[in-house]
């Protein structure tokens, strides 16, 4: 068997996949509450029948990793956006009832005066409800542990209308993502409204964190690393070819 | 290679992002005219690996599976409805609305439309109508006697007639407002289309529990903000850019792959 084969396509594959989550992350550049990801590559041996030589190493591309690091926070002036600055997530209840969790806070009601991310899933108050506003509310304040208060009609007060709930895991790389930035895990989250390490900022959505200089330098090194693994396949066959030739002379 | 189409996504959406922001300061100073944002998604992904799967026979447990997103999706355009500033025109049928609710207009086919834009006028028979002719509800109309027209905050539309020593009350303008405004649908000519997502029209006097005041001789501007929209636009059309990069580097890694000599 071509060894050489098998290890230049197995780079080959893990390169591709690597551009893959490349291109993935620079189309969400600009998507709300967006990780970016990375791949993570580890060698696999496997022996050779010869057990007097080195076993073959192969390039896998072993788990893809999430950057949680924070996004900018970017102003947008909608009272029902929130960004969380800091750990945490919303926690948020799909059409079959299930719940995820979201970073990106950027809200809006539903026909039932509901707050609802753009997809329609009902985000959670405290207590597992979903949270709603009456009708006619102007002057929505989200505090930045979570309170909601509200001005009713052109009433004096603010009243208070509930919890908006924040979230956090023991094990953040574990969630996984659905799309539509929602993540799901089998883990119970923990409550971390109030902590200092957490807060809700209001008028604002927290940007995707993904650097496009770094993207793009990645995005140049896997294209060169390809390019090169390419040629090594291209030179093996010309040293094949003219092992051939030479061996082909002599008979 | 998946990185082709997902570049591609990437570029129609900054594509889509661009057309809302240009929208935006199109109408820059359209009377009433709510910003509008894009809102993107990643799309689905693909479970190259399983998070949780077992990497070994005695239950060790893969930290983190292997994810590959297939690009972004646009989520939504929502329209940002904060309060314009209201800008003095002098003019007397020109209304704003200072706080919640929208005003009622009667379209052509007999529905009703909402509409912020309060540059109202007077058809041949007297009524207030909006700039294209369509009459405001409940409907009003001005006697041709009249030489000063009052509309004061709780909406009272107050008459002085030639002649007549007290002013006679002609109606009352009233506002609807909706469980969700933002839900409502942009049909044009400013005006706004009562949806399921924004649920049903309640009406009421201005100035009351729930809805805003009337300024008259005012106009609600847009509240478009420039600096905003053009930083957001530089922004977009280098995400346009840095996802046709994508596209480029993996159509050369497909040239490389083609190119390359096999046995």
């Amino acid at each position: 068997m071509q060894a050489l084969g098998v290890i230049l396509l197995s780079g080959e594959e893990a390169l591709a996949r690597s551009m893959d989550v490349i291109a993935n992350n620079i189309a969400n550049a600009n998507t709300t509450g967006f990780k970016r990801e990375g791949v993570a590559f580890s060698t696999y041996l496997t022996n050779r029948p010869n057990a007097l030589t080195a076993p073959l190493q192969l390039a896998v591309d072993k788990a893809s990793y999430r950057d949680i690091s924070n996004g900018p926070i970017q102003k947008t002036g909608n009272e029902l956006d929130l960004a969380i600055s800091g750990k945490g997530y919303f926690q948020v209840q799909k059409a079959d009832g299930s719940f995820a969790y979201t970073r990106a806070g950027s809200f809006q009601l539903n026909s039932a005066g509901e707050l609802v991310t753009h997809s329609g899933e009902k985000v959670m108050g405290d207590g597992g409800q979903a949270l709603s506003l009456p009708e006619n509310v102007s002057e929505v304040n989200v505090s930045s542990d979570g309170y909601v208060t509200a001005r009713t009609g052109t009433g004096p007060d603010l009243s208070q209308l509930g919890k908006i709930s924040v979230v956090k895991f023991d094990h953040e790389q574990s969630l996984q993502m659905l799309g539509g930035g929602l993540y799901t895990t089998s883990e119970a989250p923990q409550t971390a409204n109030g902590e200092s390490t957490t807060g809700i900022v209001q008028g604002a959505v927290e940007d995707s964190n993904v650097n496009p200089v770094v993207e793009l330098t990645t995005m140049i090194q896997i294209s060169r690393s390809y390019q090169q693994t390419m040629n090594i396949i291209s030179s093996d066959r010309d040293r094949n070819q003219q092992a051939l030739d030479k061996l082909s002379k002599t008979s | 290679m998946r990185a082709l189409s997902i570049g591609a996504t990437g570029m129609e959406s900054q594509q889509l992002n661009i057309e809302v922001i240009s929208n935006n300061i199109a109408n820059l100073s359209t009377t009433g005219f709510k910003r509008s944002r894009a809102e993107f998604q990643d799309l689905l992904y693909q479970n190259v690996r399983s998070v949780g799967s077992a990497s070994s026979d005695t239950g060790a447990v893969l930290p983190s599976g292997l994810q590959v997103g297939l690009g972004v999706r646009p989520a939504a355009t929502y329209r940002i409805n904060t309060q314009g500033t209201l800008s003095t025109t002098g003019n007397t049928l020109d209304v704003a609305v200072n706080g919640l609710g929208y005003f009622q207009v009667q379209l052509p086919d007999g529905t009703t439309s909402y509409t912020r834009a309060g540059s109202f006028q007077l058809n041949s028979t007297g009524q207030i109508v909006t700039a294209d002719g369509y009459t405001v509800l409940p409907n009003i109309t001005v006697p041709t006697t009249t030489t000063a027209l009052t509309i004061n905050a709780s909406g009272q539309v107050l008459a002085t007639i030639s002649g007549q020593t007290a002013q006679q009350n002609l109606g009352q303008l009233q506002l609807a407002n909706f469980v969700n405004p933002a839900g409502l649908e942009a049909i044009g000519n400013n005006l706004y289309k009562e949806t399921t997502a924004s649920g049903s029209p309640t009406t009421g006097n201005p100035q009351t529990t729930s809805f805003g005041s009337l300024v008259q001789g005012s106009l609600e501007s847009s509240n478009v903000d420039t600096v905003t929209e053009i930083t957001n636009l530089i922004t977009a059309q280098r995400a346009y850019e840095l996802n046709s990069k994508v596209i480029t580097t993996a159509d050369q890694m497909m040239n490389t792959a083609n190119q390359t000599k096999t046995g």
